[in-house]
């Protein structure tokens, strides 16, 4: 990041070849749909071009970049909101259904654990993906949603234990 | 081009090992999620593609000023405000330049400089919670109002004599300064839009800094002091900026998609 600053072209595509799987990856988990990840992805990019100027010297690019991402995926969430509300008030309107994320390929019990993890709460879901999946520690994950790092460690509990639940019922449902 | 997805696994899993308790073969289902997320080369190629017409795409002096960095745009933000009400001081018929005139500045001029720093709130810094967004956009139109029913604290601060006008002059008077009111938050709004990147919410509060620089703009430049007029006249001029501004952004964001 300190020679794309600089002004080294060549650094930003070594950058995006870093950052962008392990993005598209973690706004997947947390939007649903592969097509609207890549938008945030290619938003946070061209982000991280403007605020170039804001990053400094010898900063960690991860939580950096990765919360300029987080930011963009819950606007995906908030206009989705905004446009159910919308829909709803047209006259004579009925609840349209939300395209449903594409839970993709994969076998059932990957299709389960994919489809456990989306019926999370937005906050426990972000700390969830950052915390299990991409193994981020907790600080970061503190530093990258912008809670403290207790507040953190019990969207981490409440979202495990959600999944335990889920995944627990689910198991036993199949062994019946 | 090669892409880099190695899993760096870090930091303390102790909550995580629970669900193993659970009798699921959780590293297995994490490793297959991990996997499955993987993008393919050439998608990955394709939105460098589109990244790089982005970037390239960042010309102009727009695209400068979004470029300085986030003091840097607040402080031009400030600047053009401090210049705005400065003009609207010598060219008006406001109070002359005390240290109560002053004063009488200072919770909008506060308010301005709050709501600048969020309406160009960087995206790398985390997210207003939305309660905090909500306060932050009403506050600036809530303070206005207030401050319209206190003719005679303001009367005190200019050094003036409260006058109470009626109806019918405080609408005719105050059409002048709807249009001047207008005009100012119009300017500074435009140039926020200008120094914004684009970050999610920055709308309204631009609006609401848009509104504050119309009402310091307008007590620069207005002499009256009647409860009347500064309802209808200067924070009439709030009211009707504010709300075009948000209808031009709805229809803007309803063309854009």
């Amino acid at each position: 990041m300190n020679a794309y600053v600089g002004g080294d072209a060549a650094a930003f595509r070594a950058l995006f070849e870093r950052y962008a799987p392990v993005l598209l990856r973690v706004v997947r988990r947390n939007v649903g749909s592969q097509a609207e990840a890549e938008d945030v992805v290619q938003q946070a990019f061209l982000q991280m071009h403007r605020a170039r100027a804001d990053f400094r010297a010898g900063a960690r690019l991860r939580p950096w970049l990765f919360t300029i991402t987080l930011n963009l995926a819950r606007e995906v969430h908030r206009r989705r909101g905004r446009r159910r509300e919308t829909e709803l008030d047209q006259p004579g309107a009925e609840p349209a259904i939300d395209a449903p994320p594409d839970i993709g390929e994969g076998d059932a019990e990957t299709r389960k654990v994919r489809a456990a993890l989306e019926s999370l709460p937005a906050a426990q879901r972000e700390v969830i993906v950052l915390h299990w999946l991409e193994g981020r520690p907790f600080p970061e994950v503190a530093t990258i949603v912008g809670a403290s790092v207790t507040a953190v460690k019990v969207r981490a509990h409440r979202g495990y234990e959600r999944l335990r639940a889920t995944l627990g019922r689910t198991r036993q449902e199949r062994e019946e | 081009m090669t892409y880099d997805t190695r899993d760096s696994r870090a930091g303390d899993l102790a909550a995580a090992g629970r669900l193993a308790s659970a009798g699921l073969e959780l590293d297995a289902a994490r490793n297959a999620l991990l996997a499955d997320g993987a993008p393919d080369a050439a998608a990955l190629a394709g939105l460098f593609a589109r990244v790089e017409r982005d970037v390239a795409a960042e010309r102009g002096a727009r695209a400068r000023l979004r470029a300085l960095s986030a003091s840097a745009r607040v402080a031009i933000a400030l600047a053009a405000v401090v210049l705005l009400v400065g003009l609207a001081g010598a060219l008006g018929h406001g109070p002359p330049p005390t240290a109560q005139a002053a004063l009488l500045m200072l919770l909008p001029a506060a308010l301005l400089l709050a709501t600048t720093v969020t309406a160009l709130r960087p995206l790398q810094r985390p997210t207003l919670p939305a309660w905090r967004r909500r306060l932050a956009d009403l506050v600036p139109f809530t303070v206005l109002l207030a401050l319209c029913f206190a003719p005679d604290l303001i009367a005190q601060l200019r050094g003036d004599i409260t006058v109470h006008a009626g109806a019918s002059e405080a609408l005719l008077g105050g059409r002048s300064c709807v249009v001047a009111g207008a005009a100012a938050a119009t300017a500074a709004f435009i140039l926020l839009r200008w120094l914004d990147r684009g970050t999610p919410g920055s709308t309204l509060a631009a609006i609401g800094a848009g509104a504050l620089a119309s009402s310091l703009t307008l007590w620069a430049l207005c002499p009256s002091t009647a409860a009347e007029h500064l309802v209808v006249g200067h924070y009439g001029a709030a009211l009707v900026f504010g709300a075009g501004a948000l209808a031009v952004s709805a229809w803007l964001r309803r063309r854009v998609g």
